[in-house]
């Protein structure tokens, strides 16, 4: 995964509309970068399955 | 020697057994930890609010656990006693109602002494500047306890409360219980009633922390309303325990922790209890998931007040709380599905063994648990414990060695769901069979008379 930035991480926020200022932005960057890491590995890994598990009948 | 010396010293049961042969008066007894609280908890910092007295009453009947003074984490709601969870945000809560569990404990007769420390909401890396300032550990009081559930541990390892409820949604109950040396069990997801605690609620139960296996079967008890004490006294039988070794050698664990274990596998051993390694695929994915389930369900509930009154979290809480916003939908399913995933496997590997063993945390201090080196906010440091939270499966941490630096370390057994008669057996086979949960941080009396920075 490509390095987050704190322009990308300040653009996410702004979206999000969170209030965080410079020192918070600086301070979330390598825990989001971190988390966003996270859930990209368990989505490659562990994606749910498209269609429903089949249920036995009767 | 003063009549209430060594009171602190009696588990739930030896006192339960004294007030019913008449030698132990329950107040005397409830008094000697009133005591201990006013003296040495300015420097422990391990209580938030000590019960008023008439918040201290019992019904006229005794139940299992009548007059014993428990502690309870500050996230946990008790009527009519404010409920702080070390934020801010909640300095003057005051519930008009108990939690669940309770008013489990009080109906089987106990006191409910102290609300206790802990990491602002349970979330977050503590600081001075908190609304209550960390507690230490009494062992090594340079070092803080380890969380989130610090105060309880800290409470019931010196003395301040026969026992204590923690919470725990990857390991805030069995990590400060193996920091401070003293037993954390976290229950089988759903077994205890967790409501009216503050927690993921996917991933978050309410535990009992105890200074013996014996004590904590005792509350489990109180908590359920089933038996688990009686069951402690079967003999030994033929036992499996199975241990994960691709995933402990992948932590990379201090080498005390490393030495420890393997000398807790070998006292097993000795009780007779066959050891066999197994692989379980995806350990370390779900301690990564049951934390990312973490950060979106905290972000959940917190989003409106992160909004509204941000300035009243810390730092810390604050950026902890806001990092699940930035998390997807899809991320939070998949987490969910790892979960899944992670406890079939882990319950096929139960039809083969009777318990897991691992440690319980790979460092030795909360300050090393809690290092951006150890990603705490991704399970990094809860490598060993997070996982079931998200299986589900209960686990119990263990006195079960020393560092050279006089810090316990725990030992960590896991079980099969809903069997936590038998995990609470095996765990104290183990403890009868080692000393180290007769020891007592004892220079904390000496400690709490100087001054220490930080």
């Amino acid at each position: 995964m490509k390095q987050l930035s704190i322009a990308r991480l300040r653009e996410m926020a702004r979206r999000l509309e969170l209030d965080v200022d410079a020192r918070e932005l600086a301070r979330l960057r390598p825990m989001v970068q971190d988390v966003l890491e996270v859930g990209q590995r368990l989505r490659r890994d562990y994606a749910p399955p498209i269609d429903r598990p089949a249920r036995r009948s009767g | 020697m003063t009549p209430a010396e060594g009171l602190h010293l009696l588990t739930v049961a030896e006192a339960g057994r004294r007030f019913r042969d008449g030698s132990l008066a329950p107040a005397d007894y409830v008094a000697a930890f009133i005591e201990r609280i006013k003296r040495l908890d300015p420097f422990l910092r391990s209580v938030i609010t000590l019960a008023a007295p008439t918040d201290m009453e019992v019904g006229r009947w005794g139940g299992p656990l009548h007059w014993i003074p428990i502690g309870i984490k500050d996230s946990i709601a008790t009527a009519g006693m404010r409920t702080t969870a070390n934020s801010r945000v909640l300095a003057d809560w005051v519930p008009a109602e108990d939690a669940p569990s309770v008013t489990a404990l009080r109906a089987a007769g106990a006191v409910v002494l102290a609300k206790l420390n802990l990491n602002e909401f349970a979330w977050g890396i503590p600081s001075e500047d908190d609304l209550f300032p960390p507690p230490r550990n009494p062992w090594s009081p340079e070092h803080r306890a380890m969380g989130s559930s610090s105060g309880s541990a800290v409470a019931v390892a010196c003395g301040l409360c026969a026992a204590a409820l923690g919470t725990d949604a990857g390991g805030s109950v069995r990590q400060p219980a193996a920091n401070c040396g003293v037993v954390g069990l976290k229950p089988t997801h759903a077994l205890v009633d967790s409501s009216g605690a503050l927690g993921a609620p996917t991933i978050c139960e309410v535990g009992p922390i105890t200074r013996t296996v014996e004590d904590a079967a005792l509350l489990l008890e109180a908590l359920t309303g089933s038996t688990y004490a009686e069951d402690l006294r079967r003999p030994m039988r033929r036992t499996r325990i199975g241990v994960p070794r691709r995933h402990i050698d992948a932590a990379h664990s201090d080498p005390q922790i490393e030495a420890a274990f393997t000398d807790a596998l070998q006292v097993l051993r000795g009780l007779g209890i066959e050891i066999v390694d197994v692989e379980i695929e995806g350990l370390g994915d779900a301690a990564e998931a049951d934390f990312l389930v973490l950060n979106a369900e905290a972000f959940a509930a917190h989003e409106q007040t992160l909004r509204a009154r941000p300035s009243d979290y810390g730092l810390s809480s604050r950026l902890y709380h806001t990092q699940g916003a930035f998390l997807s939908a899809a991320d939070y399913m998949a987490a969910l599905v790892a979960g899944d995933v992670v406890r079939k496997r882990v319950d096929v590997v139960f039809s083969t063994i009777d318990f897991l063993a691992t440690p319980v945390v790979p460092v030795l201090t909360a300050d090393a648990a809690r290092s951006a080196k150890a990603q705490p906010h991704t399970g990094g440091a809860a490598i060993f414990t997070a996982p079931f939270n998200l299986t589900g499966h209960p686990a119990i941490s263990i006195p079960g060695g020393m560092s050279t630096e006089g810090i316990p370390i725990g030992l960590q057994l896991i079980g099969r769901a809903r069997g936590e008669a038998d995990l609470l057996w095996m765990a104290q086979q183990y403890e009868q069979a080692t000393t180290w949960h007769q020891m007592h941080p004892s220079d904390v009396e000496n400690a709490s008379s100087h001054s220490i920075g930080g």
